[in-house]
């Protein structure tokens, strides 16, 4: 495609953004001169440069369309709904013409596009006689349309128009640059004027980044200008009356991140439509004008963008949500118990929710807000949702100012230099080398650390990346731990490095093809000293290192793990189990039972004990006890002659739970060690299918059964098993 | 020669420059009425104006009639560039002081021949 017909192309959308921003408001103000003298250009414009080019389809339509807009503009009709519809019509002909051309470099001639049907209507229109609308039919792209979406980097998009004034300074800069680099390039680094000349540079350096992100900073009212139309259709199709309103939509934001946020925001709006703004009907009964109002609003807030979309609607309806998301199976039963209502809103962004009772042709087709979270989420922001019952619905989404620079710190590993986004960054801790052994506990495989009553798993990133020298350097070093907390997608967990250098602003290099297939960097950057550093992809490495996401919020968690704490704590009996191999006496574990589950402590001859179909049994005052023998310490004391004395546990399940509720049961351990009080750990760091408990300092695996209700596992999770 | 272009779509002057350039003559831009007159009260120098008819903010007509008012370069030949649509406005536009039109679309060949009528030397 030639210069000129991009040029043209470029132009003539961009017109038409324009044309669909002033018919909406005309509908508001059907006689304003100046709008209607905008329309007719963007048309006009079309019009008179496509006959250059030859596009005759084209030519054809704007022409007709050119007509009736020109009796517009000369006052001989006057704009009614009718008339804003057919323009509508005539802009979205016009526009997949264009975007047909941009595909396939030609306008298309095929018998089924309904170029006449349009042409008719703007005609009667034209002359004024009543038109029986003629709805669906502009099909003019229809059959590339999924290939127009897919090639998002329209001709307009890819064109940034950019204030002469920044380009201006940017040109000052660059000579400041230049002439700084001139002096460097004659002293030497002992010469007296080397420190003044470096502070320039860095002052220069920084004044041009500054100026080259503005010059990249665009109005956010940019995405908003297709909205009022959307909203408008929308609201139609559903029966609703529905205005948007704009606030702050000059505040900046980064092209790239407009782009990117601009298919979340379209489906967060169309969302707001068809599930926030209940009907006029419900309206009027609700004491609530019939015209629902959806507000967008963009902000700047402390280095990021804040676009919130608020809705007068009805709110999301907790209830159902919950009932949703159990149907889903996204939740149990037993979670809803302990849930608050923010927890639950959360659920709304869970892949493969959505609440709509119905699907609708607007939105409830699967894609739902986890799209928007994820999306969001991706250019590093947040999103977050509150609602209430009534009054309406508040999404607020969250993005950087830019992508190309953001602040890091750079740590050390195994020798090199590693970069974490301070983003997701939420503290740093030392952890002094007499003091790990006691913070550090492990639970089978998983390693944690307990950071204010919270369990964190720790990652090592010299093991995860498999670096050279891991055990040589825990042996040899002589200071402690850093363990940096990182967040991410509802992942936490503690990255252990060697050494935390200084926090930098990083410029992010794309990664090659080799180093992307690791799958655990986001980017690269040359450090201040000129060494390479790799960017830690957090998520990613979460995922890799084997870190679950958390199901509630961090902040909820934390309140809720607080609030029960008192109800959770309680007595344990603690006792030697075994873990992996345990027969063969490797490892043994310290284990606890809730005391109130404990009735009795038997001592018992192994020749006592019975077995039946495989299973243990013991004759208990007259009745007959199934054994649990978790790991053949049976099998063990056995083999040292029938009179060696068992210990038993004689417990009893919690009711009303399930088949075997309230069943008495013989529990089979080693040595019982001691009996204290302890606290339940919160359930979200179940690092494996067992609940952790604080006793006398020291972490204890609970055993499943014998909790109460709340918190015990389906019967076929109730094995003492080795942690996975 | 010297011409300047005066239209809001950057495609048509992109346009016209290159055809007007492959006959050797120097273009310069604008993109209304009152950027043309900017640019006409700054620096002279200019044999043609070709000015297109609806335009933002000051429209073809008013920069023509303001142009011929103020009695800025009354040497300088300017020429319409209009469409169909603008047709009505022609005459208004020759009251205006404008010497000539050119009907949108238009290809080398029509463009070569209004600029002999103006009585430009136009190589062939």
């Amino acid at each position: 495609m030639d210069e000129l017909t991009k040029e043209f192309l470029a132009e003539s959308l961009e017109g038409l953004d324009r044309m669909e921003r002033c018919l909406t408001e005309l509908e508001s103000h059907p006689d304003d001169a100046a709008l209607l003298g905008e329309i007719f250009r963007s048309v006009h414009t079309i019009k008179g440069t496509t006959g250059f080019l030859g596009f005759k389809r084209l030519e054809t339509l704007a022409h007709r369309g050119e007509n009736l807009l020109g009796a517009l503009r000369e006052g001989r009709l006057i704009a009614n709904e009718e008339i804003i519809s057919g323009l509508l019509q005539l802009l979205d002909g016009l526009r997949g013409i264009l975007q047909l051309i941009e595909t396939t470099g030609g306008e298309g001639e095929r018998k089924t596009d309904d170029d006449h049907v349009l042409i008719a209507l703007l005609n009667g229109l034209a002359e004024g006689g009543p038109q029986k609308p003629v709805a669906p039919m502009v099909k003019a792209a229809e059959p590339v349309d999924a290939q127009v979406t897919a090639q998002a980097a329209a001709a307009a998009d890819k064109t940034l128009r950019i204030d002469v004034e920044v380009l201006n300074r940017m040109m000052n800069l660059v000579g400041e640059l230049v002439l700084t680099r001139n002096q460097i390039l004659q002293t030497t680094l002992s010469a007296d004027n080397f420190p003044k000349l470096a502070r320039r540079l860095d002052a220069v350096t920084a004044d041009l980044r500054e100026t080259v992100m503005q010059a990249r900073m665009q109005p956010v009212g940019q995405l908003f200008g297709k909205f009022p139309r959307m909203v408008r259709d929308l609201a139609r199709t559903c029966g609703k009356q529905v205005r948007i309103e704009f606030y702050g939509q000059d505040t900046g934001l980064d092209k790239s991140l407009l782009e990117a946020i601009k298919d979340p925001l379209t489906h967060a709006v169309r969302n707001a439509v068809d599930h926030g703004v209940e009907t006029p009907g419900d309206r009027l009964l609700a004491r609530k004008p019939a015209e629902g109002v959806i507000k967008l609003k963009a902000y700047h807030q402390s280095g990021s963008v804040v676009v919130e979309l608020i809705d007068d609607g009805a709110g999301i309806r907790i209830p159902r949500v919950l009932e949703k998301a159990l149907e889903r199976g996204l939740i149990t039963e037993q979670q809803v118990a302990s849930m608050t209502e923010r927890e639950v809103l959360q659920l709304v962004f869970l892949p493969g929710f959505s609440t709509a009772a119905t699907v609708t042709s607007v939105s409830g087709r699967g894609v739902g807000m986890d799209v928007v979270k994820l999306n969001i989420e991706k250019v590093g922001g947040s999103v977050e949702l509150e609602s209430r019952a009534g009054v309406g619905t508040t999404l607020r989404m969250r993005v950087p100012l830019t992508l190309a620079i953001v602040p890091a710190l750079i740590v050390q590993s195994g020798g090199q230099s590693f970069c974490l986004p301070q983003g997701a960054l939420a503290e740093l801790v030392y952890i002094p080398r007499r003091e790990a052994a006691q913070a550090f506990e492990r639970i089978g495989d998983a390693e944690l650390y307990r950071l204010r009553d919270r369990l964190l798993p720790m990652v090592w990133l010299d093991r995860l990346l498999t670096l050279d020298g891991h055990e040589e350097r825990m042996q040899q070093e002589t200071h402690g731990f850093y363990l940096a907390v990182l967040e991410s997608e509802g992942c936490r967990f503690g990255l252990i490095v060697d050494d935390l250098l200084a926090p930098e602003e990083i410029v992010v290099k794309p990664l090659s093809a080799v180093l992307r297939e690791i799958g655990l960097f986001s980017g690269a950057t040359v450090l201040g000293n000129g060494t390479l550093a790799l960017i830690l992809d957090v998520a990613a490495t979460a995922e890799r290192a084997g870190v679950r996401a958390e199901v509630e919020e961090p902040v909820a968690t934390a309140s809720v793990a607080v609030a029960e704490l008192g109800s959770r704590s309680g007595s344990f009996l603690i006792f030697e189990g075994a873990g992996e191999g345990a027969s063969s006496g490797f490892r043994r574990e310290r284990m606890a039972l809730p005391l109130e589950a404990v009735e009795r402590i038997e001592s018992v001859p192994v020749g006592q004990v019975e077995f039946a179909g495989g299973k243990a049994l013991l004759q208990y005052r007259g009745e007959l006890l199934p054994l649990e023998d978790m790991d053949g310490t049976l099998l063990d004391l056995a083999a040292k002659g029938s009179a060696t004395l068992a210990t038993v546990l004689i417990c009893r399940r919690p009711g009303p739970l399930g088949a075997q509720a309230g069943q008495r049961v013989g529990m089979v351990v080693r040595r019982v060690l001691d009996v204290s009080n302890g606290t339940l750990m919160e359930e979200d760091v179940e690092v494996c299918d067992q609940r952790l408990a604080m006793v006398k300092e020291k972490l204890t695996v609970v055993h499943q059964g014998f909790l109460g209700p709340l918190q015990s596992q389906p019967a076929q999770r109730q094995h003492w098993g080795a942690v996975a | 020669m010297r011409t300047l272009i005066v239209d809001d779509s950057s495609f048509l002057r992109q346009y016209l420059r290159q055809l007007l350039e492959k006959m050797d003559i120097a273009c310069e831009e604008a993109s209304d009425g009152l950027a043309a007159l900017e640019k006409l009260r700054e620096a002279g120098g200019y044999d043609l104006m070709l000015c297109d008819v609806n335009m933002p903010g000051m429209d073809g007509l008013a920069c023509v009639q303001q142009l011929r008012t103020a009695g800025l370069h009354p040497e300088m030949k300017v020429m319409m560039v209009t469409t169909e649509a603008d047709h009505s406005f022609i005459h208004q536009a020759f009251d205006n002081g404008a010497d000539e039109f050119l009907m949108k679309p238009f290809g080398p060949q029509s463009l070569r021949e209004k600029l002999v009528l103006l009585g430009f030397p136009i190589a062939a």
